[in-house]
């Protein structure tokens, strides 16, 4: 893949939009467990983290994720723009989110 | 079908035995989904010999076609049942994500009835359904609750609506809780599910939605998220919550104060919903699929209450947790919110009973040896939480102020009723009526008892009214009515109630429903063929939500409501507030249910529904049952 995708978790608002227009514009359908980002919770301490599965393929340039999210929490990136910003970027503390079955 | 999943579930806690039924479509287009089925479920299968706490109740979990799609806040849920606590038509709605959840699963509705024998709970895991013990979770809050349940089953995302003590110990007004702060909370719904030692439905949805024309509706959902993004009342829930709408209220005169008696609350500075969201904000969440979120954690660092979190404040919670009880002290205020939720009781009903007990002892009626030694005055911390104690473990007094508000008062005696505020047993709420006289109509009418959702009247003392729905309703140009007018407010009412009728059976959020672009009833019946493909002309939708409101009227006429029970508190039509903007006012409730009830098509006495209007309404049966149950229905 040639960018990385970004996420600046602490704006994340856990609205599961990402994930939507992804099984939409894929599968046609609403469907989070078909979309190739998923949002990673702690529902307790609002944490939420957006990840993303090695299937996604951008939607051929499209990134509709990064488009729909309405907190700005998503922006791709070529590897090469980000290994120039990786030094900077503090990964931060926080409680743990949680997967499932 | 496109939208809806087609499938029922019914399960039945006294036998064990789960069934799936068929969603039938002409079902599903005359109720639509929701408040709509439930309602109409519970229309057809309880009644006047149906005890409320007994295993004939129904518990109904109802969802609608726009649940699990991207529509902006669309994943609503309504829990309804006959309530104990007014003995009418009852329901609680919430939010979170098990509205979506339940339709990923694969249902519309689950019904359940009968009660289990032991305490259980029902998993819903895509077509796998079972009961399970829940011998080990009863007792527990519904926080433990939920996080065992999560890693019981071992579900990624496990939605769940759960019960606390509050529910186990059948408190009258104890609610259903989704997520950490949400939550289905009136009408004792929870108390009902306690009763069938039920302590949580708790759902797995690995499927999806597919709709009619999803290109479309991303299209609608895009140019809806263009207009909330400018809106100044939306860009203030997002910034600090709806806790915001307390300025409003403050400076209109009609903030709930010292158990409704005042309209502005002298330490409202302390209590301001700005340093609210400053001195406790601690992050942001919002419910599945709403991009234009109202919702944040809150986490108490310092101070008394220091480890206190959860989300869920409500502007609700700011005002019956804080003015109406006289607590000016935000991090108590959090504490409370935090227990009710814990408990699983509603914070508005709790509020208003801890008001009545306040007001009751500043008038002498109750002593502090009636409360175990409580001095219950306004604000007292020690009575704040002395009495929740007592009310979610039913000892001394809390037994008592257990029952609600209609009971209570009774059992008290001493004219203590006219320190209660409710309607049919539910608490006013949110909105001091003298200060909008749309929504006081809309308390004394609603199905469920005081409701400030089914009469929602917006912007009648915010933002203001909306031109275009005055123009929908009394054509072009109709001068837009001011809050203390009564002139005007009964069509409005009615109008919005077919409508909120509309947006309850759709499981649309209400907050993200509060444009002209979605809320007239030609943008509902746009995102009905965007989402199912079926075309509903706007007028024939109008008259599902208004077919709703006259179902449901009929649900409590046979239950033996009449024109008394469509009342407010002598407090709000006989007491003049003293102070702000609202001095002066009190609400002349007659005439404005004459008309009401003219614009029904329901008879002057008693506000039955006419013949003719159930007929236009496609109800022939509900007018023949009325009839040959002696209600005498007019033409």
């Amino acid at each position: 893949m040639e960018k990385a995708l970004i996420v600046e978790p602490g704006k994340c608002s856990g609205c599961g939009i990402c994930e939507l227009i992804c099984a939409s514009t894929h599968y046609n359908e609403y469907n989070p467990t078909k979309a190739y980002i998923r949002i990673y919770r702690n529902r307790e301490m609002c944490v939420f983290i957006p990840m993303l599965s090695v299937r996604c393929d951008l939607c051929h340039g499209k990134l509709m994720c990064a488009k729909w999210c309405p907190e700005k929490v998503l922006t791709f990136l070529p590897w090469e723009e980000v290994a120039k910003r990786r030094k900077q970027m503090d990964l931060g503390k926080f409680p743990a989110a949680y997967f499932g079955e | 079908m496109l939208g809806w999943a087609g499938k029922i579930l019914r399960i039945d806690l006294s036998t064990g035995k789960i069934r799936k039924e068929k969603l039938a479509e002409d079902f599903a287009v005359k109720y639509i989904g929701g408040r709509g089925f439930n309602s109409k479920i519970l229309y057809d299968e309880t009644g006047p010999d149906t005890d409320p706490l007994s295993p004939a109740n129904k518990l109904i979990f109802g969802v609608g076609p726009v649940n699990g799609t991207i529509l902006c806040g669309s994943q609503r849920i309504t829990i309804s049942t006959k309530s104990p606590l007014s003995g009418f038509i009852g329901d609680g709605n919430g939010g979170g994500k098990i509205g979506a959840d339940l339709k990923y699963a694969g249902y519309d509705a689950i019904i359940i009835e009968g009660k289990s024998e032991r305490p259980c709970y029902i998993f819903v895991d895509g077509e796998r359904v079972e009961i399970r013990p829940a011998g080990h979770l009863w007792g527990k809050t519904t926080g433990e609750t939920r996080r065992a349940l999560e890693t019981e089953t071992g579900a990624a995302d496990l939605s769940s609506a759960v019960i606390g003590q509050g529910g186990e110990n059948l408190i009258k007004y104890a609610c259903i809780m989704m997520e950490t702060g949400s939550s289905a909370s009136r009408s004792g719904i929870g108390t009902v599910m306690g009763s069938k030692n039920l302590k949580a439905v708790a759902v797995r949805g690995r499927g999806g939605v597919k709709v009619s024309d999803p290109k479309g509706l991303e299209n609608f959902v895009w140019e809806a998220y263009k207009i909330f993004n400018k809106q100044p009342r939306a860009l203030r829930e997002k910034e600090i919550g709806t806790i915001a709408g307390a300025n409003s209220y403050q400076k209109a005169g009609c903030m709930p104060t010292y158990n409704y008696r005042d309209g502005i609350f002298d330490r409202f500075e302390q209590t301001s919903p700005e340093k609210f969201r400053q001195d406790f904000g601690a992050g942001i969440k919002t419910c599945f699929s709403c991009g234009k979120r109202c919702d944040w954690l809150f986490a108490v660092a310092e101070g008394p209450f220091a480890g206190t979190y959860g989300t869920g404040i409500e502007l609700g919670h700011l005002e019956h947790l804080g003015g109406a009880i006289g607590c000016s002290d935000l991090g108590l205020i959090c504490h409370m919110s935090k227990l009710c939720n814990e408990y699983g009781i509603d914070v508005l009903d709790l509020g208003s009973i801890i008001g009545f007990a306040m007001e009751c002892y500043e008038a002498g009626i109750l002593g502090s040896d009636d409360a175990d030694g409580l001095k219950m005055e306004w604000g007292n911390e020690k009575a704040i939480l002395g009495l929740t104690e007592m009310i979610v473990s039913r000892k001394g007094l809390g037994n008592i102020l257990a029952e609600g508000l209609k009971e209570a008062p009774r059992l008290i005696g001493k004219g203590s009723e006219k320190f209660s505020m409710h309607v049919k047993g539910l608490s006013i709420s949110t909105n001091d009526p003298r200060g909008a006289k749309g929504r006081a109509l809309g308390y004394a009418v609603s199905s469920r008892g005081a409701c400030h959702c089914r009469g929602f009247l917006p912007y009648e003392n915010q933002d203001g009214w909306i031109q275009e729905t005055v123009d929908e309703i009394f054509g072009t140009g109709h001068k837009v009515p001011d809050r203390f007018s009564e002139k005007d407010k009964p069509e409005l009412l009615v109008f919005y109630e077919n409508v909120s009728s509309i947006i309850h059976s759709l499981e649309l959020c209400l907050f993200t429903s509060l444009i002209p672009e979605i809320q007239l009833p030609g943008n509902l019946a746009k995102i009905i063929k965007l989402v199912t493909g079926l075309e509903i002309e706007p007028r024939e939708l109008l008259r599902t939500g208004e077919r709703l409101v006259n179902l449901e009227r009929a649900y409590n006429i046979r239950e033996g409501l009449t024109r008394a029970d469509d009342y407010l508190p002598e407090r709000f039509t006989k007491e003049a507030m003293k102070e702000g903007n609202t001095r002066g006012q009190t609400v002349n409730l007659d005439p404005m249910l004459d008309r009401y009830y003219e614009v029904r098509g329901w008879d002057k006495q008693n506000g039955i529904p006419g013949k003719t209007k159930l007929r236009e309404l496609g109800l022939e049966d509900v007018a023949q049952e009325l009839s040959s149950m002696d209600k005498v229905l007019p033409d």
